[in-house]
């Protein structure tokens, strides 16, 4: 069978199928099925088939799970919440503040997150209503949330870079660390983007007082045991009102920031393996949960309510990463088999020999590849994508990166920026529509897509400037080395 | 009849619900192993040598046991675009023909499931790896995990002749 007949077959099979609506996992084993039975040596082929599932589950993938469990725990107990609370008190007079407010939050929160989707639907049900409440346009009040939600996809924990890593056969600490630097541009274009756009046009995000109910309230320190109270300490000086500003950063954004630090830092400075850093992680979440409840019920201040929560909420956090992961690791077990059936049909290195017979140069590569992604991505979720592209992007020493000898870690972190782009085109990005979803008035897509359309532009630059300057993503992973 | 098949479907409904609970359970259990493992190869105690691997097949049993649970959550990704784009009734019919189509694969997948993990059985085959489970456990738990997808794909086909009107509007 010639290559193209081979490729339109797997790949018509996934596509047909999973754009009737069969789950994804489903399409990617229907593909497998033929692809094995006709490319992989039939009736037995099909017989051994189950064992590489067996085998495609790796250790490697475990860190999926466990930062989808250290997000869960913060979003469950409640204490994700306090933290853009504390940031929404801690950040005074700006223009368009709230929008501010998101993107500042929305950075920390995807730093503990690692989940797009999480962060985005999060940010607009506590956000948006406010900033609606107090006159902001659509516009400006969409568009940052939905842009700060891709940001999750870059700045560890990322659970997609984690899972491109893997897949890769690449370092995962290496992507994890190399995402940092595009991200925090991407956060900073973002927050100039909204104070520049909201200082030229006002109307766009009326200014307001914020509520400072309570800053010139003494600050007070009790000590509870056991019901009854022990110690009390009241200042009742002059910086009472900045104290009060700065407590609710202090003790609920810094014990998060450790957790960053202990992912982060650990594997920066090898101390752990990925895996063992999101474990790490994990129990971070959970001591930070617990100080958390200390404030509820030992340590009282005044202004911090602390977090209340059962061990009722940490087995709903388990139980919502057990969904997620099995989504996902389902998603790759489907895929496993089809790439090996692409490249026993020869569809992979027929497709690869075309496109190099093009005589391009690497840098014409990569943007064609980043074009593919931006328009799977209109269509198709995140993992369906990576999957569907990966045998011809990545896997084996015939992909356009080896072939175009492309450094490994700047192409998957321009694949995750694509990824995180395509959630935000229409016709059908996942952000837009979560978005939709979640915001507490009637709103047309057109409206969704109209208020994601100056950060896409601000993304596509970054996208762009890292094309250029591959430094950008990959001096920060070189420092490891 | 009816009567039999609400029961079996509340049995079913138990046992993947019970199922998902095991596999949350493993992954707290990975969250504090992991870094036990990782405080004792620092401290040179030496190292639960068995851990990494252990995890490695309780990831994969995760997998396969956990799926059925998530699509009765209607959970796995879709790609429904085009389905919800489609007018009620024809959006009905569609979903039907998708139930139809999922057991039928399921079913496919259940067999060679099935003669794999008697291959597997007959030859008793062994993984390369420290921590030696026979491989013939684990093409079982495949072979479960599709059966009882099937069975969930046939639930969903019945649910949605029960209640079209509500399938129409998605809430399948």
């Amino acid at each position: 069978m010639e290559w193209y007949f081979a490729l339109i077959l797997l790949l018509g099979t996934v596509c047909v199928l999973m754009f009737m609506g069969l789950p994804v996992a489903l399409a990617f084993f229907a593909a497998n099925i033929v692809g094995t039975a006709l490319f992989i040596s039939g009736d037995i082929g099909l017989v051994l088939m189950p064992m590489e599932f067996h085998n495609a589950i790796k250790f490697t993938l475990v860190p999926i799970a466990l930062f989808l469990l250290m997000g869960e725990i913060l979003l469950q107990t409640g204490v994700a919440f306090k933290a853009i609370g504390a940031i929404d008190r801690m950040i005074a007079r700006v223009p368009g503040r709230l929008a501010v407010v998101s993107v500042v939050g929305g950075t920390v929160f995807s730093s503990l997150s690692g989940s797009t989707i999480a962060n985005t639907a999060i940010l607009g049900s506590v956000l948006l209503p406010d900033m609606m409440k107090r006159g902001y346009q659509p516009v400006i009040a969409m568009g940052p949330i939905m842009a700060v939600g891709g940001i999750a996809m870059l700045i560890p924990p990322s659970a997609l870079a984690v899972l491109l890593a893997s897949l890769a056969e690449q370092s995962v600490a290496k992507l994890l660390i190399a995402g940092i630097v595009p991200g925090i541009l991407m956060a900073i274009l973002f927050f100039a983007y909204v104070i520049g756009r909201c200082m030229i046009n006002p109307a766009l995000a009326p200014a307001y007082e914020p509520d400072d109910s309570g800053l010139d309230d003494p600050v007070t320190l009790e000590i509870h045991w056991r019901g009854r109270r022990r110690w009390a300490g009241v200042y009742d000086g002059r910086w009472k009102r900045r104290i009060n500003r700065l407590l609710p950063f202090l003790l609920y954004i810094l014990p998060l920031g450790i957790i960053f630090v202990v992912v982060v830092g650990s594997i920066f400075f090898k101390i752990a393996a990925p895996t063992e850093a999101a474990a790490l992680g994990c129990l971070a979440a959970l001591g930070a949960c617990y100080l958390f409840r200390l404030f509820r019920s030992i340590i009282r201040i005044s202004g911090i309510e602390g977090a209340d929560f059962t061990f009722s909420h940490i087995w709903k956090a388990l139980i919502e990463t057990a969904k997620i992961n099995t989504m996902i690791l389902f998603i790759i077990a489907g895929s496993l088999v089809f790439s090996q059936a692409l490249s026993n049909s020869g569809a992979t290195d027929g497709l690869l020999q075309q496109v190099t017979a093009l005589n391009l140069t690497p840098l014409a590569v990569v943007i064609i590849m980043m074009g593919v992604l931006l328009f799977l991505g209109a269509f198709m979720d995140q993992v369906s994508m990576l999957l569907l592209t990966l045998p011809f992007f990545l896997l084996g020493s015939t992909s356009l990166q080896a072939s175009f000898d492309i450094d490994v870690i700047w192409l998957m972190v321009l694949m995750l920026i694509a990824m995180e782009i395509s959630l935000l085109t229409p016709p059908f990005g996942l952000l837009l529509y979560v978005m939709k979803g979640v915001a507490p008035f009637p709103v047309s897509l057109g409206r969704v897509v109209r208020s994601a359309l100056p950060f896409i532009v601000i993304e596509l630059a970054v996208l762009a400037l890292l094309i250029f300057v591959p430094e950008v993503a990959t001096w920060l992973p070189g420092q490891i080395e | 009849m009816a009567n039999f098949l609400d029961l079996a479907e509340a049995g079913f409904a138990r046992l993947t619900g019970f199922l998902i609970a095991l596999v949350a359970g493993s992954i707290g259990l990975f969250a504090v192993l992991i870094p036990v493992n990782l405080l004792v190869i620092k401290m040179q105690w030496g190292a639960i040598w068995w851990l990494n691997e252990a995890v490695e097949y309780a990831l994969y049993v995760g997998v396969f046991i956990g799926a059925p649970w998530v699509l009765r959550q209607g959970a796995h990704v879709r790609v429904d675009v085009f389905a919800a784009a489609l007018p009620a009734r024809l959006a009905v019919h569609l979903e039907r023909l998708l139930n139809v189509l999922g057991a039928a694969l399921c079913i496919v997948l259940f067999v060679y499931g099935t003669r794999a993990t008697v291959l597997e059985f007959e030859d008793a085959t062994l993984p390369d790896k420290d921590l030696r489970i026979d491989n013939w456990y684990m093409m079982a738990v495949f072979s479960f995990s599709f059966l009882l997808l099937a069975l969930e794909f046939g639930f969903r086909l019945r649910r949605a002749s029960d209640a079209p009107s509500d399938m129409a509007r998605g809430a399948f």
